[in-house]
């Protein structure tokens, strides 16, 4: 016997009236979001950067973990290989497009060889394995001096601000990463809207069943691991972008656990969960920091808790059930 | 007083509703079937007897009130509940599977003589004594869990759909070995069965659930040989 | 042969850690990332007892209760909650444990290393050209104890079947009249202690701070996986494997040095699962649809 839980419906009356009310909204959101970088700090803009960033390499995993059912421990190390390529093209004189394709290209390679023997394995196996990556990353990181700059990382200036646009560093980057930003979230909407998206509902819920009904669990698992890949190679060149420095630190195997978690933090299987999981990665840190720098690990691991134990379905599930009670009221 | 008494039983998922005030009552060493289609709410009211779902009204066991307790205390009461899709602990073996509806009693020797027994009412079992569970068949896994209920030597069985996905000979087989132990043991039965027909030659008496509600109830060969019965569940 | 040696010393600790893993997994269904992390709070606990005075295996003993409990309370009180979700949520909750534990060890004992006493003599012993200390050797003999109590203990004891049994079918498990949430509880406890023994059994030969484990975490992640995740006796096999292969390699093969010395075992692992996807001792799980 199933039930599924109904959401209260809107009243029809109040649906209609509230359509154009909706586009309003959208514009006010909008004006406000362009005009926050002409009047924040150059901290805040950073901050503001680098929420954008990894709400990209977020999503890219949501794909996987959120939607296909698969823990992955190595996002970082995609990451990592995405602002690695884009430093190495900007050091050699690259433009921002070429470095943007081959951070992807590179992503999206290791991705799927990567993908294609690794997704045979079930549950915690896939998992372990997807650890192998940061693993062997950081010390290759580590090694080839020559190309990563070794331990001491290498620091590039990826992009300038057009004369013409009149905007500081920190601007035009907000901007710029926002842009690109938007568009890959964009994409990977449409992506899961479809076909793929249905497929890995169904894989999430019972890989049996799925292959039983006809879904091809293997190719939709390899194509589930690029698409995290390729938004983690997007998200390095964003990163690189945005800090103008890479060092191994951003392959370890620390931050693709802090993005998993942030991850469940922001919420599973939804756009807005992964820009609050990563806003809660950048910025509960520096909170926790503020309060007390050293029990600041411990009180960031106690807001962790909290927000595990009383917002399932992380913060975006929270906000939704905040925005349908708002709703209710409303419609009384 | 019955051995078991359901009164004004409501019991649901979440938000929705399932059972609308249930009555029902079962004699010691009697056996009674819930019949019904579909969504009808038979499998909701076994787990609503023990407690696996929210419920509301009254539930009384032998002179106990049960309503409010957990499933783990009523099975400790007595009763033991042979689940929808059997419900065997598929990584362990038969026989560890038949240990398991044990573990509660302390009378080791008295186990082991159970043990043979359960072999001796479904004698295929015992070949596969040290299989793994899970590579039993549909049938097998049946006679299985309802022998691991058996284990715990309870006072009411509740069985959900005995007869689900299996051969009618194999179903023919599982109602023998109930129907002697009811002869042998006195053992009190509730059974929902979508399988009116064979449930009804087993039982003494018989109710009838239509979404969520009690629409007859009766001695068994009267829910037998009524006509809307026999239309809408016997084929007839 | 002393590489060899060196392996399954090395391998032995992986193990302990690993035991205490797979039996966090087969109790509650779930992978712990803080086994580690509560391993060292063991630790401490340990070295604070030798502090003030103690002796060494009394305070281990003590160590070992003390571990017990704060795996059945981690249990109760953090993970209880998270138990019926989906799996993702229980590991991140497991994150979130392992993170507040480091912060608790950091606050409460500080960053600083110390060092934490041996429970063998420090002299050296011979056998078949390759040179141990009695530490190595009381730990690959702890170990091995423990594997068959472990053993044992879920195959033969009635509690073993009772914990086997909540673990594999939970709404089974409670018609059947167990009280699961008290065997979960006892899972964790047991597995802590576990984790408690693998960190008393490692402290002497690595320097104590709050970090010490996470390395470790990942072999003993990589064992229990390979050895099949319900097995204790493959995550201990798998644990020897790993420790040998690693030492061999990090010693023979010159551009491993020891930062790629953690590769090793992955790849080992990954190789492995290709060919066997439920590892060396696991069972392929068969479902009915």
């Amino acid at each position: 016997m199933t039930t599924t839980e109904r959401t209260p419906a809107v009243p029809a009356a109040l649906s209609a009236r509230s359509r154009p009310l909706r586009w309003v909204a959208y514009v006010l959101v909008a004006v406000v979001v362009l005009a926050i970088p002409q009047f924040a700090s150059p901290y805040t803009n950073l901050q503001l950067t680098l929420i954008l960033v990894y709400g990209v390499a977020i999503l890219g995993l949501d794909v996987l973990v959120g939607r296909a059912g698969q823990v992955s421990l190595g996002q970082s190390a995609f990451v990592g290989l995405g602002a690695y390529a884009a430093a190495y093209a900007f050091g050699h004189g690259w433009g921002p497009v070429a470095a943007l394709a081959l951070a992807v290209a590179l992503a999206g390679v290791v991705a799927v060889l990567v993908a294609i023997p690794a997704v045979r394995l079930r549950g915690f196996a896939f998992g372990i394995i997807t650890l192998a990556l940061p693993a062997f990353a950081v010390p290759l990181a580590n090694r080839l001096v020559d190309l990563t700059g070794g331990s001491q990382g290498v620091a590039v200036v990826a992009t300038t601000p057009p004369e013409w646009t009149g905007q500081a560093d920190d601007q035009w980057r907000l901007y710029l990463v926002g842009v690109v930003a938007a568009i890959v979230f964009w994409l990977v909407h449409n992506l899961l809207d479809g076909r793929l998206g249905r497929a890995l509902a169904a894989i999430r819920v019972n890989e049996a069943m799925a292959a039983a009904n006809g879904v091809a669990v293997h190719r939709n698992k390899v194509l589930a691991f690029t698409v995290a890949g390729l938004c983690g190679g997007v998200a390095g060149w964003l990163y690189l972008i945005a800090v103008q420095f890479v060092s191994p630190a951003i392959l370890q195997l620390n931050l693709a656990v802090s993005l998993l978690v942030a991850l469940v933090v922001g919420g599973t299987r939804s756009l807005l969960g992964a820009l609050l999981g990563a806003a809660f990665f950048v910025l509960v840190p520096n909170v926790t920091d503020n309060i007390s720098p050293g029990r600041s690990y411990l009180i960031f691991g106690i807001c962790l808790l909290v927000v595990l134990f009383f917002f399932p379905g992380g913060l975006a599930g929270a906000l939704r059930r905040l925005l349908a009670w708002a709703r209710r009221r409303i419609g009384r | 007083m019955s051995f078991l008494e359901v009164a004004g039983l409501l019991a649901g998922y979440g938000a929705a509703e399932v059972l609308h005030g249930i009555d029902l009552a079962v004699a010691e060493g009697g056996a009674t079937a819930v019949l019904g289609a579909n969504g009808a709410g038979k499998t909701t009211l076994l787990r609503a007897i023990t407690g696996e779902i929210r419920r509301s009204g009254r539930i009384a066991f032998a002179g106990t009130d049960i309503t409010s307790r957990r499933t783990d205390q009523i099975a400790r009461l007595g009763i033991g509940h042979v689940p929808q899709g059997r419900g065997t602990l598929n990584r362990l073996s038969v026989r560890d599977n038949l240990l398991a509806g044990a573990l509660l009693r302390r009378d080791r020797r008295e186990v082991k003589a159970d043990v043979e027994d359960c072999l001796r009412l479904f004698p295929g079992l015992g070949e596969r004594i040290d299989a793994s569970a899970a590579a039993l068949s549909g049938g097998e896994q049946q006679m299985l869990a309802i022998s691991r209920a058996l284990m715990g030597r309870p006072r009411l069985l509740l069985l959900d759909e005995p007869s689900l996905g299996l051969a009618p000979r194999v179903t023919a087989e599982v109602f023998a070995a109930l129907h002697r132990l009811r002869a042998e043991r006195g053992l009190t039965l509730l059974l929902v069965e979508q399988n009116a027909r064979i449930a009804l030659d087993l039982v003494d008496a018989a109710v009838v659930v239509e979404a969520g509600r009690v629409t007859l109830t009766g001695p068994a060969a009267e829910i037998a040989g009524d006509d809307g019965v026999r239309r809408a569940y016997l084929g007839v | 042969m002393q590489q060899i040696v060196d392996g399954i010393t090395a391998g032995s600790i992986y193990g302990a850690l690993a035991l205490a893993l797979v039996l966090v997994y087969r109790s509650t269904g779930l992978v712990n990332f803080a086994q580690g992390q509560m391993a060292v709070v063991s630790v401490y606990i340990g070295w604070s007892l030798v502090e003030i005075g103690l002796p060494v295996p009394l305070a281990v003993v003590l160590t070992l209760v003390a571990s017990l409990v704060i795996g059945a309370l981690t249990e109760r009180l953090l993970i209880r909650r998270f138990e019926g979700q989906e799996p993702l949520v229980a590991i991140v909750a497991t994150v979130a444990v392992l993170i507040c534990f480091n912060g608790l060890i950091n606050l409460i004992w500080g960053g600083s290393v110390r060092a934490f006493p041996s429970l063998f003599p420090d002299d050296v012993v011979s056998f078949l050209g390759a040179r141990a200390t009695w530490g190595d050797v009381g730990t690959v003999a702890v170990l091995v104890g423990t594997v068959a109590l472990l053993q044992l203990f879920f195959l033969r004891t009635r509690l073993g079947l009772a914990l086997r049994t909540a673990a594999d079918n939970p709404s089974s498990a409670r018609l059947l009249g167990l009280p699961v949430g008290s065997l979960l509880l006892v899972g964790w406890g047991l597995a802590a202690l576990l984790g408690g023994l693998a960190g008393c059994l490692v402290a002497p030969s690595v320097p104590l701070q709050p970090n010490m484990m996470d390395t470790i975490l990942v072999y003993a992640l990589a064992a229990a996986v390979l050895g099949g995740l319900d097995s204790p006796l493959g995550a201990v096999v798998a644990a020897w494997l790993i420790g040998i292969v690693e030492t061999v390699a990090g010693a023979n093969i010159n551009i491993i040095g020891s930062d790629l010395r953690i590769a090793v075992p992955l790849v080992l692992l990954a190789l492995i699962l290709l060919v066997r996807p439920q590892g060396l001792f696991g069972r392929r799980d068969v479902e009915r649809l």
